[in-house]
């Protein structure tokens, strides 16, 4: 057992920086500084004129990017280290100069596989300068191919998880691939973005598989940023741009699929949803997701206790990665405005967990309903009923449809508590 | 305003290696270390050369913080995927113990990360990091106990020492 602040003692001393221990580098610390504040101060001076430049390198290489042109590869294929997504149905071979930051291997979507998206990064480091590739559904109006101003599938991406190209940006350039692959293409799309484009890579599903509508609209997304200056940029995207031209097929992007089930990684919607409600008078509860483009959160909203911002609500982040590897959000509070006290306990859940079953130490367990799978939310959740003061959990274990165990709970410390128990 | 140099190299010199090990604890990567504390003096010069701020030290750790902060949320779909692509963490020296526990807090969430590495490597108070991090202060006391309890699970804990713990329930 370790005692709260015997830890914070361990901790404290493991994150002590060693004084004896020099920094590498540290002689040629400052020599590197001036150099870097020299280039930022480069950089501010050539704010003003970056503009003009960057209107000058779009008349250079737009002749190469002319409506229904073809784009040729900016540099000779050289053999190079190959880097598959298979979750996302591409590979890409990465440039001389180049690697890769790393290669995702977790999808957010609850039961998705590995593989889903590839970033690169030069081996020379250079500030937030990244090329990323990976597969998103495109708004069917934008999709490689589409004649300006036409929608040819305006529901079947209704729900608000397609990725639209930023209106804010250049017009979308259109080009084919030498092997035909339509795309589209954009710049000028905020701070630090090089360039973006947009491939035709439709998803294809296992014969005898039910396929989303959403599939043929999927597409391979390169996204160029930097923050240095012109000629980054400009190399940047000359990447981008030889990405675009040799990413290959695989998995599920090649005619026949690959099994399994279908996962179009679909990148979450953004908002707060209500997955559902329950209780009554001072007990009464509302279950929401909060999904934004950092962390999801789980709150437990309790109406009669809203009087001012931040009250009455239960919030907690979720943490995805946790709830992937098989392990369940578990909450324990206490409703101490009732009388007698009771407790819930509550959490999200990964979609695929239909029912929870909650352990009671001397007591038979509860089975309650997971609910708000119908929300485009990425988690359902789940609350208990009631709890009386003092009740003991002692586990709880998430089942699917077909009554298997999926999920169980984190080992959270305040699980294995008596409900509303307070320690003085 | 001119920067006098003299002191401002002093600064950098008490500085440079403070914020590489910061950065290395929020990050987990040496370079990227090194990138987010050279930045974050170089923003802090900048500043000093318009106006000194009241306390430079202070003033490089917060632009140091927001910065990774900004890297870990910038738009797009593929920040998902950067902010989750960390690079292997660099063990300090040590003993073995406390190597394991680096180990722990490097695979915390970057926001209990955050605090836990605020809280007690600069021994900031909660205040001062909930400050720092533009967060509630209850967020920060939630995130830092959720950080404590999910390290005291990975280094094998059986439970939390009931005298110790603390009453949760909703407000």
């Amino acid at each position: 057992m370790i005692p709260e602040p015997q830890l914070e003692d361990r901790l404290r001393s493991a994150l002590r920086r060693p004084q004896s221990t020099a920094w590498p580098g540290e002689r040629d610390a400052f020599d590197r500084f001036l150099r870097h504040r020299a280039h930022r101060g480069r950089m501010l001076a050539a704010r003003a004129g970056l503009a003009l430049v960057a209107a000058l390198a779009l008349a250079a290489i737009t002749p190469r990017l002319l409506p229904n042109g073809s784009l040729n590869p900016v540099t000779p294929t050289l053999p190079g280290r190959v880097l598959q997504a298979p979750g996302g149905g591409f590979e890409v071979t990465v440039p001389a100069g180049w690697t890769n930051l790393r290669q995702d291997r977790r999808i957010l979507t609850p039961g998705g596989d590995n593989g889903s998206a590839v970033v690169l990064r030069p081996k020379r480091r250079a500030a937030d300068t990244t090329v990323a590739v990976y597969t998103a559904i495109l708004s069917p109006a934008q999709y490689p191919g589409t004649e300006p101003g036409h929608d040819p599938a305006p529901s079947a991406t209704a729900d608000s998880s397609t990725v639209r190209l930023d209106d804010a940006g250049s017009p979308l350039g259109r080009g084919h691939r030498t092997d035909g692959r339509p795309f589209v293409w954009q710049t000028r799309l905020g701070p630090g973005e090089v360039a973006r484009y947009a491939v035709a890579w439709p998803y294809h599903c296992d014969p005898g598989q039910a396929c989303p509508p959403a599939a043929p609209w999927r597409a391979l997304l390169v996204v160029g940023r930097t923050a240095e200056g012109a000629a980054t940029g400009e190399r940047v995207l000359q990447v981008v741009r030889r990405i675009v031209e040799q990413a290959r097929p695989v998995t599920n992007a090649l005619p026949g699929g690959a099994p399994g089930a279908v996962d179009l990684n679909l990148p979450p919607a953004q908002g707060r949803w209500l997955l559902g409600s329950g209780g009554n008078g001072q007990g009464a509860w509302r279950a929401y997701v909060r999904q934004g483009r950092g962390e999801d959160v789980f709150e437990l909203e309790f109406p009669t206790r809203t009087t001012r911002a931040g009250v009455g609500v239960r919030a907690e982040d979720i943490e995805p990665t946790i709830l992937l590897k098989g392990q369940l959000m578990v909450l324990n509070d206490c409703l101490s405005w009732l009388s007698p006290q009771v407790g819930l306990v509550s959490g999200a859940v990964p979609e695929n967990v239909t029912t929870v079953r909650i352990e009671l130490a001397g007591r038979p367990p509860l089975v309650v309903r997971a609910f708000g799978q119908d929300r485009p939310a990425r988690w359902a959740a789940y609350v208990s009923p009631q709890l009386p003061r003092g009740t003991r959990v002692t586990n709880v274990v998430g089942l699917d449809a077909a009554g298997r165990t999926v999920a169980e709970a984190e080992h959270d410390v305040y699980l294995s508590h008596p409900v509303c128990h307070i320690f003085r | 305003m001119a920067v006098d140099e003299v002191e401002f190299r002093e600064f950098f010199a008490s500085q440079y290696v403070r914020l590489c090990w910061l950065g290395l604890l929020l990050t987990g990567d040496r370079a990227e270390a090194e990138e987010l504390a050279q930045e974050a003096l170089a923003r802090t010069w900048w500043r000093w050369a318009v106006r000194r701020p009241d306390d430079p030290a202070a003033y490089a750790r917060k632009v140091m913080v927001n910065r990774r902060r900004s890297l870990l949320r910038r738009a797009g779909v593929e920040a998902r995927f950067l902010a989750r692509a960390r690079a292997e963490p660099v063990p300090p020296p040590g003993d073995e113990q406390a190597m394991v526990l680096w180990q722990a807090v490097q695979d915390l969430p970057p926001r209990q990360r955050a605090v836990l590495v605020l809280r007690f490597h600069e021994d900031l108070t909660e205040a001062e990091v909930a400050r720092l991090l533009g967060l509630p202060l209850g967020t920060v006391k939630s995130l830092g106990h959720r950080g404590l309890a999910r390290l005291r699970e990975r280094l094998g804990s059986p439970d939390l020492d009931p005298a110790k713990a603390t009453r949760r329930e909703a407000r």
